[in-house]
């Protein structure tokens, strides 16, 4: 059985990998395959963001043309989309990672610690959790910064941070330095991410106090595992 | 013990009396040329992305040159240009030997080449067009993924059908061989196509996991091993030391490596007790790697004189040498502590260039340094003393950079929970990011000795030896 | 030989560099940050020591803005609006102090550490008390008023006769009543209260009903500042301010003005007398409290999104000038005249 073809191909190869997938994939697969998976739509459909109404204020000739009118929700959703696709493309995603972690004191610099349910919509198939955090997580990106500070920043990081490594993305603009489709598209979705958080847009508490205490969405409460408290103290 | 040579075994079998070749030796000789020059192009895509680390970018604000889908070409470039065409020319190589029958079809390989060869192609268009997929390692556009898997399948096809018609049981290569087709195309489909269209969420995150290590785990590591287990006995001119350790590292390896993917994303929302269970597989990975190293190393043993004389013995152990001390690496780097600090650091930027090219692109450089004057027919390399340089640069440019990134990334990690601006990481990073450019550089200049010792290898081969079909026989009687 | 004098000498450069590596790291304590320096050294540094860490770090995160010259004309300044403050000039919106005086060490730190938010001053809350320090005293180089200008006395910070209560309803509505009626806050920000309303709390504040008001009275007015550069006012219920919202924040900004702009301070001017004497003032110190609480309440409306019609579509065009054209004329005033009514959301 151990050095024989149909031991190999059949134990070693299948059974072994469909044992492993089970187990590692298809396990989480129906752990979480109850958890409703948002739409681009049903994300337009909550209501759009400021920052992306914010970039038909500040270019309305451009946003038009690019969207073909002002903001709506159908635009609004091509733009998310747009925004992804741009973000997974221009490979953003080895760079930025969209997770922040319940250790290493990240939820005191980014803000809350990541959740199952925030996952669950179309923009994070396949699932962005970053590789690699050349840059700072993403997650929490939403409305820390403004348009602005991201259209100087993509048309030449070091401008904005004379340290940054972040390479220049001059092609998310047209020729008089105001933004392309694209490069609304890849703002709208940077600002995008972390409004759902009930903390959204104040993540450190810096805003007005809650005249009710946040609550989570409803389509939280996926439970979180054991071990999940921040203990980022120890070292 | 059932150790084959190519040596050993009856020549009356029946598509060599046919008059077919058993192997085609130019097609090994192509794959290995297109092999060598994906290499050096992800080496020096590679080497660009590192410039902009160093914010000297040369080739700042051209859409096409833009650094982040270049570090895409860099990764993609590696996996299935330079390491997957290397295996597939010496998968022609060794498996005729080994079941004393030619592959499937002279035609279908031909194919699998040209299409393959499409396939890479067509992904370093796509990567640099900006129409990458999500899934690391996998960043294979969309539309490049079935043809993908459809060659996969013809390569699984056409290299099985000369294995399945061996009697009895089967050397221990050829156990790694037959797995790897079978989990290689498992884990394309798996990674290529549940994540984007079927599955969602944490938990697609779970099978990219599965996807990023399988293709480490299940097709690069049993084809290299397997190649290991084919050729350390056959230059050092003696057996494996132990058939029992080999039993118990392929057994092992099937067992656990499947299991260990989701130790990419400790801490993460997917469920915790699936991170413990890849944290105690990935350790146990490790013990089984033990006994594999143990076997090969007391298989060296009374023949360490190779390690000087014969070079590609030391390409093998040297990427022994640097498994081992990865798959040690790995087992602490996967526990949750380590984790904490180094999840999302240059320290497993580290990790992976020693696998990568310090494991399996020594093993496949120092095979080919052994294949590639046989297959064009020259008696000896162009310049043995460019081999050498070859093998120093490489060497000494691996460590470098593994130490640099491995340091580098306990410095960042440290800095990170310390809540130092994040500024202050990027100008402590510098020094070693430029320690790693300067590294990438070495290896990079090694592999210009080696691809220009190809080159003047070939030029100055005794007229008349053209590296064709028709000497197959020759060469496998040769060896 | 060479062979393993080679293995030797890789062996010992490799522990070297891991131990070298592992020895930097392994005294950090989750608190005590290494990479910094400690802040009780700050007793012993001189200002020029002081400046000179400043200029570093000033370098290192404030250049690409501000400038090298501190002059707000850095090489991002072109995509933002507004501008980056132009240090040279001094004129600084957010302190402490009455409005066209220096701020106070400790504004500018706070501008610093919490960034200004609806602007692109992000936060670098990250930075050490002793890097705020120096860049605080860096920044006062640009400008020779910080040399010729006596220390400014803070506002006073009178008592928060709410704070007590957890109820803020009475202080709110104390608020609207003194941000349309005494304060007339509607002249640049937003009214957000019907004409009727305005007339019935600027008579309760003791001034005259009016017939007329500015047309856009839903909407913004836009005027320059000190330095040319146009300002939008803020919309509590739509735009971030940018000094914080805290109630203390509220208060100072209130109280004290803004430099260069049309906000003017308020503290000093806290005071109108009862109609028939005896009776209560009709405006006192302490309704800069209610008017904090009424703009918080007003920023805790602001909707985390927007729903699609239910809000006015506003259009602030700014120049970018990348190509070194010239900017047209600036826009007219009166930006939002055409502004739909905002709907308020749910």
């Amino acid at each position: 059985m151990f050095e024989t073809k149909s031991g190999v191909f059949a134990i070693a190869g299948l059974g072994f990998f469909v044992l492993a997938f089970l187990v590692m994939g298809l396990l989480p697969w129906l752990i979480y395959v109850d958890q409703p998976e948002l739409t681009v739509e049903q994300i337009a459909e909550q209501g759009l963001l400021h920052e992306f109404v914010e970039l038909h204020e500040r270019f309305p000739a451009e946003f038009e043309r690019y969207f073909g009118g002002p903001p709506s929700k159908e635009n609004f959703a091509a733009a998310l989309r747009r925004g992804h696709e741009v973000y997974v493309g221009e490979a953003c995603w080895h760079c930025h990672s969209q997770q922040v972690r319940p250790v290493s004191r990240e939820s005191e610099r980014w803000g809350p610690v990541s959740h199952a349910s925030e996952y669950q919509n179309e923009l994070q198939r396949p699932v962005l959790f970053g590789t690699r955090r050349v840059g700072p997580d993403l997650s929490r990106e939403g409305a820390r910064r403004t348009n602005d500070w991201h259209l100087a920043h993509f048309y030449n990081p070091t401008s904005v941070v004379p340290t940054t490594v972040m390479p220049v993305y001059t092609w998310f603009f047209d020729e008089r330095g105001y933004p392309n489709r694209d490069g609304m598209s890849i703002i709208t979705y940077v600002q995008w991410l972390g409004s759902w958080l009930p903390e959204y847009p104040y993540y450190y508490g810096e805003g007005p106090p809650q005249l009710t205490p946040p609550t989570r969405g409803a389509q939280d409460g996926v439970a979180q595992g054991p071990g999940r408290d921040d203990d980022g103290r120890e070292g | 013990m059932s150790v084959i040579t190519a040596s050993s075994g009856a020549i009356n079998v029946p598509a060599l009396a046919a008059g077919r070749a058993l192997i085609e030796t130019r097609l090994v000789w192509w794959y290995f040329a297109a092999s060598l020059t994906y290499m050096i192009v992800a080496m020096l895509a590679g080497f660009l992305f590192s410039l902009q680390f160093l914010q000297h970018y040369p080739l700042a604000g051209i859409e096409l040159f833009s650094p982040g889908r270049w570090r895409l070409v860099h990764t993609n470039g590696v996996a299935y240009g330079f390491i997957a065409n290397a295996f597939l020319g010496m998968l022609h190589w060794a498996v005729p030997r080994l079941t004393l029958r030619p592959v499937r079809g002279r035609g279908l390989s031909y194919f699998i080449f040209f299409a393959w060869q499409a396939v890479v192609l067509a992904t370093v268009v796509g990567l640099l067009t900006g129409q990458a997929q999500a899934v690391e390692w996998g960043e294979t556009p969309t539309w490049v993924d079935p043809v993908a898997l459809a060659g996969l399948i013809l390569v699984a096809v056409n290299f099985l059908h000369p294995i399945l018609q061996v009697q009895g049981p089967m050397y221990v290569t050829l156990w790694y061989y037959v797995a790897a087709f079978v989990w290689t195309v498992l884990v394309y489909a798996m990674g290529s196509f549940l994540p984007q269209y079927f599955v969602g969420g944490a938990a697609s995150g779970a099978i990219i996991g599965l996807f990023i290590h399988d293709l480490v785990g299940l097709f690069v590591t049993p084809l290299g091993w397997g190649m290991m287990y084919y050729f350390v006995p056959i230059l050092l001119k003696k057996p494996v030391w132990s058939h029992g350790l080999s039993l118990v590292g392929f057994w092992g390896l099937a067992f656990f490596y499947p299991l260990t993917g989701i130790h990419h994303f400790l801490y993460s929302p997917i469920p915790m007790f699936l991170q413990y269970g890849a944290v105690i597989s990935t350790i146990a990975v490790e013990l089984v790697v033990t006994t594999v190293i143990i076997n090969f190393f007391m298989t060296l043993r009374g023949r360490g004189d190779a390690l000087r004389t014969n070079l590609p013995i030391r390409w093998f152990y040297t990427g022994m040498v640097f498994y081992f001390t990865t798959c040690l690496q790995c087992a602490f780097q996967a526990t949750l502590t380590f984790q904490k600090i180094i999840h999302f650091t240059d320290w497993v930027v580290g990790h992976s260039h020693l696998v990568m090219f310090g494991v399996f692109g020594f093993w496949l450089l120092g095979m080919m340094t052994h294949l590639i004057p046989r297959l064009v027919g020259a008696g000896g390399w162009f310049r043995p003393s460019w081999n050498a340089w070859h093998y120093w640069l490489s060497t000494i440019g691996t460590l470098v950079m593994f130490f640099d990134l491995v340091i580098a990334g306990l410095i960042q990690g440290f800095q990170w929970r310390d809540l130092a601006p994040w500024e202050d990481s990027l100008v402590a990073s510098a020094p070693f990011w430029l320690t790693r450019a300067v590294s990438g550089t070495m290896i990079i200049v090694g592999q210009f000795f080696f691809a220009a010792n190809v080159v003047m290898t070939m030029l100055r081969r005794p007229a008349g030896h053209g590296a064709s079909a028709g000497e197959s026989m020759s060469e496998a009687a040769a060896i | 030989m060479r062979w393993k004098a080679a293995t030797v000498g890789v062996v010992v450069a490799a522990a070297a560099g891991a131990a070298g590596g592992l020895g930097a790291c392994s005294r950090s304590a989750p608190d005590v940050d290494t990479s910094r320096p400690r802040d009780e050294g700050i007793r012993f540094t001189s200002v020029e020591t002081l400046v000179k860490e400043g200029e570093t770090a000033y370098v290192r995160h404030c250049v690409g803005c501000h400038g090298a010259a501190g002059d707000g004309k850095g090489e991002a300044a072109t995509f933002l609006f507004p501008k980056p403050r132009n240090f040279t000039l001094a004129h600084f919106k957010f302190s402490s102090t009455r409005s066209g005086r220096l701020p106070t060490d400790a504004d500018l730190k706070r501008s610093i550490r919490n960034g200004l938010k609806g602007s692109a001053m992000p936060g670098f809350s990250a930075l050490s008390e002793r890097t705020l320090d120096g860049l605080v005293a860096y920044i006062k180089t640009f400008s020779p008023k910080w040399a010729s200008q006596d220390t400014a006395p803070p506002i006073p910070i009178h008592e928060d006769p709410y704070r007590s209560n957890p109820d803020k309803t009475e202080a709110i509505r104390r608020g609207e009543v003194v941000y349309h009626g005494y304060v007339t806050c509607w002249s640049c920000h937003p009214a957000y209260v019907s004409t009727e309303k305005i007339n019935e709390y600027l008579v309760a504040c003791g001034s005259e009903s009016r017939s007329g008001f500015r047309p856009n009275l839903d909407g913004v007015e836009v005027k320059p500042n000190v330095e040319g550069e146009l300002v939008y006012p803020t919309d509590f219920r739509r735009d971030f301010v940018r000094s914080g919202s805290q109630i203390d924040d509220l208060y100072r900004v209130i109280s004290a003005g803004l430099t260069g702009t049309a906000m003017p301070t308020w503290v000093d001017a806290m005071h109108v007398a009862a109609k028939e004497p005896g009776g209560p003032p009709l405006v006192q110190p302490s309704d800069l409290w209610a008017m904090a609480y009424y703009v918080q309440d007003l920023i805790a409306q602001r909707p985390p999104k927007l729903k699609e019609g239910a809000y006015a579509l506003r259009s602030r065009p700014q120049w970018i000038s990348l190509t070194g054209e010239p900017a047209p004329a600036p826009p007219t005033e009166k930006q939002d005249a055409e502004a739909v009514e905002f709907i308020e959301d749910e």
